[in-house]
């Protein structure tokens, strides 16, 4: 009894973890498609408003849902604490703090975190240019990420529920 | 009352530290000069002092306190918020305003572009000028610049830091909030360096009246035509005429019947009726009080008041 009981647990939690890969991938691509929303808010702070980078991040908090919401707070807050920081590591310890568990991986941090080595420097229009790169580059793997979404998440979730009745015949 | 922490809080952590270790009366403190490897100077009730290397005001420059080249880079990056990109058209001019409407001078190598000011590189020069409200400070003049119901088109004309913009701020407060023998009026600002107002994103942090609308940033020409246009002012108020440009505005604003109330740099009379701007205006009588200030160490000091003529009608 208790071995038939081990083996749907373990066909559950295959299952389980399957789905939750494939769940990861969505969250990746909202998060991806929130910072790219974030990327023209900011261009547009600074090429109409020309606000200052803390003003307007804090500026454009409210038209962002959490956790990139809690990103631009966090630089605009740490960044109006005038500790003497440079911006772009004020920029990088923000990226740690809210996306470091989250569903981005490694190369987005590294490309987010690029973003903040380059914004504040020179002119305005260094500044929109810098963006738009990024924005591109966002844009780019935003697509690539939804063209392969449906065949990810189908391979995560089979990959889970097939490795979850293989373990359940081993244990059988 | 200044606020001790917005001030100290725009500088660099190790001159901050010193400005902060013992108190200052914030009201007392005029300017505050960082030349890159050069002791760091203090302008308080009316003397220069140096920044102390312990921290405090000292008299002697061996016990001062040398700004390095950090220093004003990480001064530089508070002020600006880390976005120099958004104040380049300030740069170009050799100032930012920060909140408070206080004024940093900025000099450093200049970045040329077919003979014009394109931009300001290796800045190692700041000098902050402390914006002082002083409420009643324009009582002694207010009788000569306002009749019953009729204000005159008033010029202010002072050498710089002798509170011609402190008293141009009260004059619009008056105005705009009126007193139990005149009733107040719309005021339009056209505050093209932030100085008046002291707007902070957007809303003023120095007392202008309650009737009293403010073009924050705005070239003084245009500004005064768009306030014309959008918020019917009955008097209009702009800070340092000075280019002949200027005309245009100020011509639009006399012939719609509203009341004028400006500054211009200047030690006399004499000395700005020379002067391109001022020479159109005075040929066409334009203002009716002329409030000249007195140079020389204190602010807010008259040395006159004349007429549209010219004619002495109230001393100091």
């Amino acid at each position: 009894m208790m071995r038939w009981i081990g083996c749907v647990m373990m066909m559950i939690s295959g299952a389980g973890l399957g789905f939750y890969y494939s769940a990861r991938f969505g969250r990746r691509v909202a998060l991806l498609t929130g910072l790219y929303q974030m990327v023209n808010l900011l261009k547009g702070e600074i090429s109409y408003g020309s606000r200052p980078l803390p003003e307007a991040f804090l500026g454009m908090k409210g038209k962002l849902k959490a956790p990139i919401s809690d990103f631009a707070c966090c630089v605009a807050l740490e960044a109006q604490r005038r500790q003497g920081k440079p911006f772009a590591e004020i920029f990088s310890c923000a990226v740690q703090k809210v996306f470091k568990d989250s569903a981005l991986k490694e190369s987005d941090l590294e490309a987010l975190s690029d973003l903040g080595n380059h914004l504040g420097y020179l002119d305005r229009q260094m500044q929109l240019r810098v963006l738009d790169f990024y924005g591109h580059n966002l844009q780019d793997c935003i697509q690539e990420l939804r063209r392969e979404l449906p065949s990810q998440k189908k391979v995560c979730q089979s990959l889970g529920v097939m490795g979850g009745v293989f373990l359940a015949i081993l244990l059988a | 009352m200044l606020e001790s922490a917005q001030i100290t809080s725009i500088f660099a952590g190790s001159v901050r530290s010193r400005l902060t270790r013992e108190p200052l009366d914030y009201d007392g403190l005029y300017e505050i000069r960082l030349r890159a490897e050069r002791p760091v100077l203090v302008v308080y009730q009316g003397k220069e002092w140096f920044l102390g290397e312990k921290g405090g005001l000292e008299r002697e420059e061996r016990r001062s306190y040398t700004a390095r080249k950090e220093d004003i880079r990480e001064t530089l990056e508070y002020i600006a918020g880390y976005s120099l990109y958004a104040f380049e058209e300030e740069l170009r001019q050799g100032f930012l305003t920060i909140q408070g409407g206080h004024r940093v001078g900025v000099a450093g190598k200049t970045v040329m572009e077919g003979g014009k000011v394109q931009s300001m590189t290796d800045i190692s020069f700041l000098n902050l000028r402390l914006a002082h409200e002083k409420r009643g400070c324009a009582d002694p003049v207010m009788p000569w610049v306002r009749q019953k119901e009729d204000i005159y088109d008033t010029l202010i004309i002072s050498p710089p830091r002798c509170g011609k913009t402190t008293l141009l701020r009260d004059m619009i407060r008056q105005i705009s909030n009126g007193d139990e023998k005149c009733a107040g009026c719309t005021v339009g600002v056209v505050d093209e360096r932030s100085e008046l107002a002291g707007c902070w994103q957007g809303v003023p942090q120095n007392d202008l009246g309650i009737r009293t609308d403010v073009l924050d940033a705005c070239k003084k020409a245009e500004g005064m035509l768009m306030l014309l246009r959008s918020m019917a002012p009955r008097v209009v108020a702009v800070d340092e005429l000075g280019p002949l440009e200027d005309l245009q505005g100020i011509e639009s604003v006399i012939h719609c019947g509203c009341r004028l109330l400006a500054t211009m740099h200047g030690n006399s009379l004499d000395d700005v009726r020379r002067r391109p701007l001022m020479e159109r205006l005075w040929r066409e009588r334009i203002f009716s009080r002329y409030l000249v200030l007195k140079g020389g160490g204190r602010a807010g000091v008259l040395e006159g008041i004349y007429d549209g003529e010219g004619r002495k009608i109230g001393e100091g």
